[in-house]
């Protein structure tokens, strides 16, 4: 997995893709399994030609989101994965 | 066997699955059969418009039917093409252009879709229908 952004006080908004996994596959998988992520170019083409991609899929958690969420969304992320490569 | 014919037999090969999680691992499955375009076909003049991923959709007219060939970097868009390669590949442009696509309604296709790629289901859609029109307007 790739994770975008390296900022030391960086918000708990991660940006990443998945080697040989299109970022609009995993999204529309991950629904299915009620993770919602944003995936694409998220409005934002220059940032895109940047990293050299087509897109991104990204997950934000907020002060309400809970760790058997995140473990959700963990175990949504490695089913998703599984079924596309 | 006809388009309507084609299109019962899709329907009924997805109302196996309960789940749509197991009609995604069906598309998935479908999009690794595609007809694959060939290299020197993925060009943007072949490109769809209004995808959410890259979808290219080449056609080929020979003894007066339309044989399609498509690709695309996401392999659920190569699913859903390959349905429609399936239904519209080897028709005349009458058959395409007279075409209803019931089919996709029947088996929730679009509504189970993010409204970004039900928007590139129409677009492919609509370029099929594009191609039918066109080879049938050179024809006459």
């Amino acid at each position: 997995m790739k994770i975008y952004g390296e900022s030391k006080h960086k918000l708990p908004i991660y940006s990443f893709n998945i080697e040989g996994v299109h970022h609009s596959d995993l999204a529309m998988l991950l629904d299915k399994m009620g993770v919602a992520v944003r995936s694409g170019m998220m409005c934002c083409e220059p940032l895109m030609t940047r990293f050299h991609t087509t897109g991104m899929v990204r997950a934000s958690l907020l002060p309400y989101n809970t760790i058997e969420e995140i473990d959700l969304f963990i175990t949504a992320v490695q089913k998703a994965v599984k079924m596309l490569k | 066997m006809s388009i309507k014919e084609v299109e019962q037999q899709i329907v009924e090969e997805f109302s196996i699955f309960t789940d749509w999680l197991d009609k995604y691992e069906y598309l998935i499955e479908l999009g690794r059969s595609l007809p694959i375009i060939k290299e020197s076909g993925k060009e943007d003049k072949n490109l769809i418009k209004g995808c959410q991923s890259r979808v290219w959709l080449a056609a080929d007219y020979s003894d007066g039917k339309i044989w399609f060939t498509a690709d695309s970097d996401a392999i659920i868009t190569k699913g859903i093409i390959s349905l429609l390669v399936r239904v519209f590949s080897g028709r005349t442009p009458q058959e395409i252009i007279d075409a209803d696509l019931n089919f996709i309604k029947q088996i929730g296709l679009e509504e189970n879709l993010s409204p970004t790629r039900a928007n590139g289901l129409l677009s492919m859609i609509k370029q099929i229908k594009f191609y039918a029109v066109a080879f049938a307007a050179n024809k006459q």
